[in-house]
């Protein structure tokens, strides 16, 4: 039994030595995969829990930009943590920091666990104090179970109030500063506003509605006409964004490039054969566009 | 085997004891929080960022000292349907403001022809513009969308910051408010 109880310590043991060297002991990773990796601890501030990572905002974009072009530069991922800090504040980083109570957040989940073992392991080693008749250590009473969970449980209320007294809250600042944060809807009653910020948030058929609503409110508007359109395409409904775009993507107007594009990938999606000739059309408007690499390689097949 | 059994019971109620902590810990941390809805907003009061880059007129800017007076600095995109709007509040304001008043735009991820084109349709042609293709500006002024508006004072600090469109009253409000008496 000793043996046993020896053996499952030593394997408790090297599972995490291996994990703590894992972490902090890899091989080098490269630009892309420390990015990746970087960019999957940070959290995409318009996208209600996605990281920059998984998000596909402009925001999220520009930022995973700036993580790359940071770490091209040499500057380690704790930098690169602590500058995003400064700009979007503690909230823009998923896990939580080394600093202040944040070791506690880190320290108390392997300490539980440890303990729980610990103490397991030694009442199977040691005969009770009270013995049994055979001379074997009692299961672990009552009054054990409830302390343990006591503790447990203490801890596990105390961490999260530490940690939210840790962060700094300025509710008036932020009320005068942020009014939309919360929820792209509540601010701001111009529909394109809304529709704007719900598509930042990557919430396309969410977005969808108030571009609708936008329309009613700017019926002139090509610019959210084809917007309208683009979540139509985003939201699977390619076979009705035709309508909305065509007219301008005819145009000479400033809109001609962004609604050749949404026009070209509906056609793309319906399998119509003029999709290539649209987009190839969008790249000529505007070689520029944000958009355009992909679509060089979506015509290239790639 | 009933000691056995029940030793199996203790372990399982300490796993379940660790999930617990560990689910506190991770709702600690804002695991499973969206956007927070009262984080101050960590720019405010705050020295404003540097603005280096490439105006649409190819003139190159450094921007790092604000001596003169109030500076806007307003973040856009063509692709931005409320920028649309907002555009010729700014140029607007722009034209009237006093000489103590300097207002910058950083285009962000667009194309020099998408922006021009946009410029002159809603006739904001002069308004200064410096392109940030790659993003990066905007996040060092910790943007989180388009249109964002940042007003920054004589000392080079961040004093006010509105995500969504602004109006040239709320522009003129912010510059009473944060120009050198």
């Amino acid at each position: 039994m000793r043996a046993r109880a020896l053996g499952v310590a030593l394997v408790v043991t090297a599972v995490a030595v291996l994990a703590v060297l894992a972490l902090t002991h890899g091989p080098d990773p490269s630009v892309e995969q420390q990015t990746r990796q970087l960019a999957g601890q940070l959290r995409c501030p318009t996208c209600g829990g996605e990281s920059v990572a998984q998000s596909d905002a402009p925001m999220a974009r520009s930022m995973r930009s700036e993580v790359a072009a940071q770490l091209r530069s040499g500057r380690s991922a704790d930098e690169v943590r602590a500058w995003f800090r400064d700009r979007y504040g503690d909230d823009v980083v998923l896990a939580p920091s080394r600093d202040g109570v944040g070791w506690l957040l880190w320290l108390v989940p392997p300490a539980a666990l440890v303990a729980g073992l610990s103490v397991v392991l030694v009442r199977r080693r040691r005969p009770s104090a009270t013995g049994t008749r055979s001379g074997r250590p009692e299961p672990l009473g009552a009054r054990t179970l409830t302390a343990t969970a006591v503790v447990v449980l203490a801890v596990g209320a105390a961490v999260p109030a530490l940690a939210a007294r840790d962060r700094p809250t300025n509710p008036d600042s932020a009320a005068a500063a942020s009014p939309a944060a919360a929820d792209p809807s509540a601010a701001d009653p111009d529909p394109a506003t809304v529709a704007q910020r719900l598509d930042d948030a990557g919430r396309f058929a969410d977005a969808l509605g108030a571009w609708r609503r936008a329309s009613r409110a700017h019926p002139d508007s090509d610019a959210v006409r084809t917007r309208l359109a683009f979540d139509l395409l985003r939201t699977g409904h390619a076979a009705r964004v035709p309508p909305f775009v065509r007219p301008l993507a005819r145009t000479e107007g400033s809109g001609r490039a962004f609604a050749l594009l949404v026009l070209g990938l509906a056609q793309r999606d319906l399998g119509r054969p003029t999709a290539d000739a649209t987009l190839r059309a969008f790249l000529r408007a505007d070689p520029d566009h944000p958009a355009a690499a992909q679509v060089r390689r979506l015509l290239a097949g790639r | 085997m009933r000691r056995s059994w029940r030793e199996l019971r203790v372990v399982a109620f300490l796993a379940a004891a660790v999930l617990v902590v560990g689910v506190a810990v991770a709702g600690a941390c804002g695991v499973f929080r969206g956007v927070p809805e009262h984080a101050p907003d960590p720019l405010v009061d705050e020295p404003a960022p540097a603005v280096s880059g490439t105006t649409l007129g190819g003139r190159r800017v450094e921007l790092s000292s604000w001596s003169r007076g109030v500076t806007v600095v307003n973040i856009w995109a063509s692709w931005c349907g409320p920028c649309r709007a907002e555009l010729p509040e700014i140029a607007a304001f722009a034209r009237r403001a006093d000489d103590g008043v300097d207002v910058l735009t950083i285009d962000t991820r667009d194309g020099p022809a998408a922006a021009r084109s946009l410029l002159a349709e809603v006739g904001a042609s002069d308004l200064p513009v410096v392109q940030d293709p790659q993003g990066r500006l905007a996040v060092a002024w910790g943007a989180t969308g388009v249109p964002e508006t940042f007003v920054v004072d004589a000392s080079g600090t961040v004093r006010a910051r509105s995500r969504g469109a602004v109006t040239q009253g709320w522009l003129e409000d912010q510059v009473r408010r944060w120009a050198p008496r």
